[in-house]
């Protein structure tokens, strides 16, 4: 149980670090910010790159549930930072990955 | 694109000038849905490359005990994923979103040829459930939209 406490947090850590850095990146090159911005988003996204060493388990699998958390944080990202709600389409098919995800991961084998 | 306008009160960074000349000729392309589509599919699976191959550089630096140059090497490519999505014609949050699902069907791809270990069914299975929700994140046709 431990475990599976500290993937997720270090899954949602992950994407944390991965939406942020890729924030920063695009608001330098689209929301014409300065440079600064677009370095700052690279160094998140260096750090990124260093928070998945620390799972430990076989690469394809939970790298692919990574995927599905990513998703969903990114709408979060969209409504806590943007202000923009996830339209109808954006939900049901958030929900259809989901399920996606739960069958790849869960499924008793 | 309508994008274009955000440029015009642009700082003048080099780098940024280039990168806006490149962003237009490239979206000059995506001039109907369909050609769309392939244009933002490509997208995707670039990313997926820069972000899986630079979080893997970094990985051998760490992990497999790799020299210092793989951490630089890891940074930069991981850098220039950032860079990907911005060439996407969408809201930021859309984007990141259909791009986990891209990136779930590549992680099993990369697992299945840099670790030999295959999908089995309910992968597959999953992983196409979680293809249809992104399509339908992405690709569904919205009223708002300019991009016929």
């Amino acid at each position: 149980m431990n475990n599976i406490i500290i993937s997720l947090g270090l899954f949602f850590l992950a994407a944390l670090f991965e939406i942020g850095g890729g924030y920063l990146v695009w608001l330098w090159l689209r929301e014409d910010k300065k440079i600064a911005f677009g370095v700052l988003g690279g160094l998140t996204l260096a750090i990124y790159g260093i928070i998945p060493t620390f799972q430990h388990a076989n690469f394809g699998r939970v790298y692919a549930a990574y995927g599905g958390i990513f998703i969903v944080s990114s709408l979060i990202w969209g409504m806590l930072v943007d202000k923009k709600n996830p339209d109808k389409f954006e939900i049901i098919g958030a929900f259809i990955a989901l399920v996606g995800v739960f069958i790849m991961y869960y499924t008793p084998r | 694109m309508k994008q274009n306008e955000i440029y015009s009160k642009n700082d003048d960074v080099g780098i940024k000038k280039h990168f806006i000349n490149m962003k237009i000729a490239l979206e000059s392309r995506c001039v109907s849905r369909k050609q769309c589509f392939t244009y933002t599919i490509l997208l995707f699976i670039l990313a997926g490359i820069f972000e899986i191959g630079g979080g893997y550089f970094i990985w051998i630096w760490l992990r497999e005990g790799g020299g210092l140059q793989f951490a630089f090497l890891g940074a930069i490519v991981l850098f220039l994923y950032g860079v990907v999505p911005t060439f996407q014609p969408a809201d930021f949050h859309r984007i990141y979103a259909t791009y986990g699902g891209i990136f779930v069907v590549m992680s099993i791809l990369w697992g299945w040829v840099f670790e030999k270990t295959a999908p089995d069914t309910y992968d597959l299975i999953g992983a196409l459930i979680i293809l249809v929700g992104v399509s339908i994140i992405y690709y569904w046709p919205r009223k708002d939209e300019v991009n016929e």
